[in-house]
C-alpha cells in the first residue's frame, strides 16, 4: 500500500508520503479544527459513558487522528480516482466517491453523502454558476458574435468617454 | 433450482418516524426552521477559500429527509434502491474552479439531525446511524480537503461538489474513530475501581486498539503499528496501582520506545 515516513520539519509537522510520492504536511490549523471536532464528539450525549464523564484526547492521540484523517482522504480519493478512470471520466464526481465508499466498507456513509450532493445542487454556488452559464447560452449568440458584441461595447464606451467636452 | 430467499419478518419492526419538532435534546426548534437560510451560507463560506479554519464553525445544514427529486433527472444508475436520486453533472461543467473570494457568511448555523437512524425504514435497516447520534458543528475545510486530494499526482480534476462530499465522509469517519477510541479508553478502566470520576485521557494506544478491532480501519494498521505499546509515566489521575491501562500491556518504561515527536508532552 502506501509508504509512510515521518520527517521532522522543526515544528510539529507531520509529513506523509503516499504511494504516488506526494507530500501532505499537517497544517497547524488542522489541529484547531480537529480539536473542536474531538470535543464535540466526546461531549455528545450519545458518546458519553453512563456516569457522564467526558473523555479527553491526549495530544499524541489527536496527532494520530489527524494522520488517520489524511490517510482516509487520500485512500478515498485514490479509490474514487480509479473508479472515475474506469468510468472514462477525468473528473472525480460525487458518485465516484460514493462508489469508493462502498468498496472500502463504508457503505453506511452513502446516504449522508447523497444528501450533501443534493443540498449542493440547491446551494447558491451551484445555482449561480448555472445561471451564468445559462445566460450566455440564452443570448443565442456564438462565441464569435459575443466577442464582437463585446468589442462594440468597448468601442462605444470609449467614444462616449472621448466625446465628453473637457 | 428455485431460488427463493426468505424475506425477513418485519412484523415486529417498527421504526420510529423522526419527530421533527424536537429534533435533538440540544437543539431548540427555531434553529431547525432556519436551515434553509443557513444551508446557502454553508456552501458559500466553505467554498470561498478555506481561510481561517480555527474560527470556522461550519454547520451541516439539514432539510427534510431526502426524497427523490421529481423534477430532476436521475442519471445515477448505480444508486441502490432506497437512496435519494440525484443527477450528476456531465464532465464539462462539473470541474472544480479555483477558490474564488467570498463574503464571510454566517458560520454558525443549525446542527444537522441524526439522519441515518430514522429516515430509512425500508430495507436499509442493516445500515446503522453513521453519525452515531452526534451532530457536528465543525468540519474540515473544503479547500484543505481538496489540497490533500490533489497532493496525489494521479488525481486529476475534481468536481466542485466532491470535496464537500469527502468532508462529510471524513466527519463520519472521525466520529467513528473518536468514539471507538474513547470506548477503548473507557473500557480499560475496569469498572472504575473507585476512581473514574474525573475526565479520562484517550491515549494513542486506545486508538490503536480501536483500529485493530475494526475491519474498516484496516487501511490504518500501518499508522497504528507505529504507536508504541508502552507509554511514559501517566498523569497520575486514576492510577490505582493495579488496574491501569498502562500496566495491562507492558510494564511502563519511562522513556523507552517513545517514537512520537512531541515527547515534550507527558501523560
Amino acid at each position: 500500500m502506501a509508504v509512510h515516513s515521518h520527517h521532522h520539519r522543526g515544528q510539529s509537522g507531520i509529513t506523509y508520503l503516499s504511494a504516488a510520492a506526494a507530500r501532505v504536511e499537517a497544517d497547524k490549523r488542522d489541529t484547531a479544527t480537529v480539536q473542536k471536532i474531538i470535543n464535540e464528539v466526546l461531549s455528545s450525549p450519545s458518546i458519553q459513558g453512563e456516569n457522564g464523564a467526558t473523555m479527553t484526547f491526549a495530544k499524541e492521540t489527536r496527532d494520530l487522528l489527524i494522520e488517520c484523517c489524511v490517510e482516509f482522504i487520500t485512500m478515498l480519493s485514490s479509490e474514487a480516482n480509479e473508479i472515475a478512470e474506469k468510468d472514462a471520466k477525468k473528473t472525480i464526481a460525487c458518485e465516484h466517491i460514493t462508489k469508493a465508499l462502498e468498496e472500502l466498507g463504508f457503505a453506511d456513509y452513502v446516504p449522508e453523502l447523497v444528501a450533501v450532493a443534493d443540498q449542493f445542487k440547491n446551494s447558491q454556488v451551484a445555482q449561480s454558476r448555472e445561471r451564468k452559464q445559462t445566460k450566455i447560452e440564452q443570448s443565442g449568440m456564438s462565441n464569435e458574435e459575443l466577442i464582437k458584441a463585446q468589442e462594440e461595447l468597448f468601442r462605444s464606451a470609449g467614444e462616449k468617454y472621448n466625446s465628453v467636452p473637457s | 433450482m428455485d431460488y427463493r430467499p426468505q424475506s425477513p419478518d418485519l412484523s415486529s419492526y417498527a421504526p420510529q418516524s423522526p419527530d421533527l419538532s424536537g429534533l435533538q435534546p440540544r437543539s431548540p426548534d427555531p434553529r431547525f426552521r432556519h436551515q434553509q437560510h443557513h444551508q446557502h451560507a454553508r456552501f458559500g463560506a466553505q467554498f470561498g477559500g478555506g481561510a481561517g479554519f480555527a474560527g470556522a464553525a461550519l454547520s451541516y445544514p439539514t432539510s427534510a429527509p431526502p426524497s427523490p427529486p421529481q423534477a430532476q433527472q436521475c442519471d445515477y444508475d448505480s444508486l441502490q434502491p432506497g437512496m435519494a436520486a440525484y443527477s450528476v453533472k456531465s464532465e464539462g461543467d462539473g470541474e472544480y474552479l479555483p477558490d474564488a473570494p467570498s463574503a464571510k457568511a454566517a458560520r454558525r448555523g443549525p446542527t444537522h439531525n441524526a439522519r441515518g437512524s430514522s429516515s430509512n425504514g425500508n430495507g436499509s435497516q442493516a445500515l446503522t446511524d453513521a453519525t452515531l447520534g452526534v451532530q457536528l458543528k465543525t468540519s474540515f475545510p473544503v479547500a484543505r480537503i481538496k489540497r490533500i486530494m490533489q497532493a496525489d499526482e494521479d488525481i486529476g480534476k475534481v468536481a466542485q461538489v466532491t470535496p464537500h462530499a469527502v468532508s462529510r465522509a471524513l466527519e463520519l469517519f472521525m466520529i467513528k474513530l473518536i468514539s471507538s477510541s474513547a470506548e477503548q479508553a473507557r473500557g480499560n478502566v475496569a469498572g472504575g475501581a473507585g476512581g473514574a470520576k474525573g475526565p479520562r485521557k484517550v491515549l494513542p494506544q486506545h486508538m490503536k486498539k480501536a483500529i485493530i478491532a475494526n475491519d474498516t480501519f484496516d487501511f490504518l494498521t500501518d499508522i497504528a503499528s507505529r504507536v508504541p505499546e508502552a507509554t511514559a509515566k501517566p498523569v497520575g489521575k486514576v492510577k490505582e496501582g493495579s488496574d491501569s491501562e498502562e500496566t495491562k500491556e507492558v510494564k511502563p518504561r519511562k522513556k523507552a520506545g517513545k517514537k512520537r515527536k512531541d515527547s515534550g508532552d507527558d501523560f
